[in-house]
Parts: structure tokens; C-alpha cells; sequence
């Protein structure tokens, strides 16, 4: 029980700080990192400290390693250090790739739709990047509120 | 210039270890070996090593846990070697320059 105690209670800490990171792979990799980091101190506390409750002990890992808040704070301080023109290029055939993905998906979405009939290709091709473009204006929206 | 210090510090870190170290035991080793005054927070630690990465001065190798999830180990690249010997001589030059300075 306190396993799964401590489990979820990690996961609960991951998660609230994935919501305040942007989306990203950077977001994912950093995320995985922290865990493991929690983890690592977790188990060195309870060597350390073999008969206290290990849910106390991950609180006091946590308190350590500080609120997500915090985090997301730190992370943010950090990126903005960091920018350069490289990220920018970076960003940028981030940008272009997505999209190109977005509109191959659409056409080949389109294409099925149209064979069997239900809809012209072309109104299945413009109400689909339609779609598209107001999937990810609210993905950018969530991202810059978060 | 603490993120300088820092980036060095941990590349400092890493070039210890030569079959790589995990973020854990390059945050802990940085506040033990400095007493306290590298001490980093992981909102820091983590984007150094990610940057540090895509910079190709360090890999990743994934190492299985039987006590939770799969870790991270840090080594540093033959690049990483470089750039961290070039840094250290740079940074003991300045270091003697600045010690002059004081005379």
C-alpha cells in the first residue's frame, strides 16, 4: 500500500510539473530525469533511514528538491539564458515539420473521405487543415497559459 | 556567469567518472565536493545535461533499476573530453592572471 502510496504520489508531482513545462521533447527528457532523481534520493534515504515511514521521507525529497512551481521557475530562468539563433532555426524546422506532417495527414485523410463518397476532396481537404490549424492554436494557447 | 561555472562544474563532474555517472550522483557530488557551494537545483541540473547533450559533449546510456525507473548515465564524449581540458586550461590562465592582479 505504501508503495503504491509513494507511486502515486511521484506521479501526481511529475505530472503537475509537466503542466507547468512547455510541450516539448526537452519537457519529456527532463521530466524522465526528475523522476529517476527522485527516485535515487528516495532510496538513499531509506538506506540511510531504514525504520522511518518511507512517505515521510519522500516528503521530505520533495520538499528538497522543491515545489513544482519552483521548478518550472528554475527551468525557466535556465531556457531563457540559453536562447540563441540556434534554438530559433531549431524551432522554426520544428515549426515547418509539424506542419508539413498536419497538411499530409489532412490530404490522405481528405483522400479517404472522398473515395467513399461523403464529401467532395477538395471541402475534405479545407475543413480538415481547418481543423488542424485550430487544434494547434489552442495546443499554443494552453502551452503560453500553463 | 554562475551557468558557466555550473556547465563546467558538471562537464568537472562527469570526466571523473569513466563509466558515467546518473543526474543524482552529479547533483550530489557537486554539493559535497564544493561543500555546498555548487549546490543546484534540479530545474537547474536538468536543461544543463539536456544541453550538454544535444551539444554532443556528453551520451546517454539507459541502465535498467530494479528499484524504480530506468536511469540516465552520463558519459562524457571524446568532444566533451576536449572542450572540458580546453575550459580548464582557459579558466586556470585566468585564474593566474587574476591572481597577479592582486599583487
Amino acid at each position: 500500500m505504501t508503495e503504491d502510496n509513494i507511486r502515486r504520489r511521484i506521479d501526481e508531482f511529475i505530472k503537475k510539473t509537466r503542466r507547468l513545462l512547455p510541450d516539448s521533447f526537452e519537457t519529456d527528457d527532463i521530466l524522465e530525469d526528475l523522476q529517476t532523481h527522485i527516485h535515487d534520493s528516495l532510496n538513499d534515504k531509506r538506506a540511510e533511514h531504514p525504520d522511518a515511514d518511507p512517505f515521510l521521507l519522500l516528503t521530505e525529497v520533495l520538499e528538497d528538491i522543491g515545489t513544482p512551481e519552483e521548478i518550472a521557475e528554475e527551468y525557466r530562468s535556465e531556457q531563457l539564458t540559453t536562447k540563441d539563433e540556434s534554438d530559433f532555426a531549431e524551432k522554426w524546422v520544428k515549426y515547418v515539420m509539424r506542419l508539413t506532417a498536419a497538411v499530409l495527414v489532412a490530404v490522405l485523410a481528405a483522400w479517404i473521405v472522398a473515395s467513399i463518397g461523403l464529401v467532395d476532396f477538395t471541402s475534405a481537404v479545407v475543413i480538415l487543415i481547418g481543423f488542424a490549424f485550430i487544434e494547434w492554436w489552442v495546443r499554443g494557447k494552453q502551452t503560453a497559459s500553463a | 556567469m554562475r551557468r558557466g561555472i555550473l556547465q563546467f562544474a558538471v562537464l568537472a563532474v562527469v570526466q571523473r567518472h569513466m563509466d558515467g555517472i546518473h543526474g543524482y550522483g552529479i547533483a550530489r557530488e557537486l554539493e559535497e565536493r564544493t561543500d555546498g557551494l555548487l549546490e543546484v537545483k534540479e530545474g537547474t541540473l536538468y536543461p544543463i545535461l539536456h544541453r550538454l547533450k544535444k551539444e554532443r559533449l556528453v551520451n546517454v546510456r539507459i541502465e535498467e533499476s530494479e528499484s524504480g525507473p530506468k536511469r540516465k548515465v552520463y558519459v562524457l564524449t571524446g568532444e566533451g573530453d576536449r572542450v572540458y581540458r580546453e575550459l580548464s586550461k582557459v579558466l586556470g590562465d585566468i585564474y593566474d592572471k587574476l591572481r597577479e592582479l592582486q599583487k
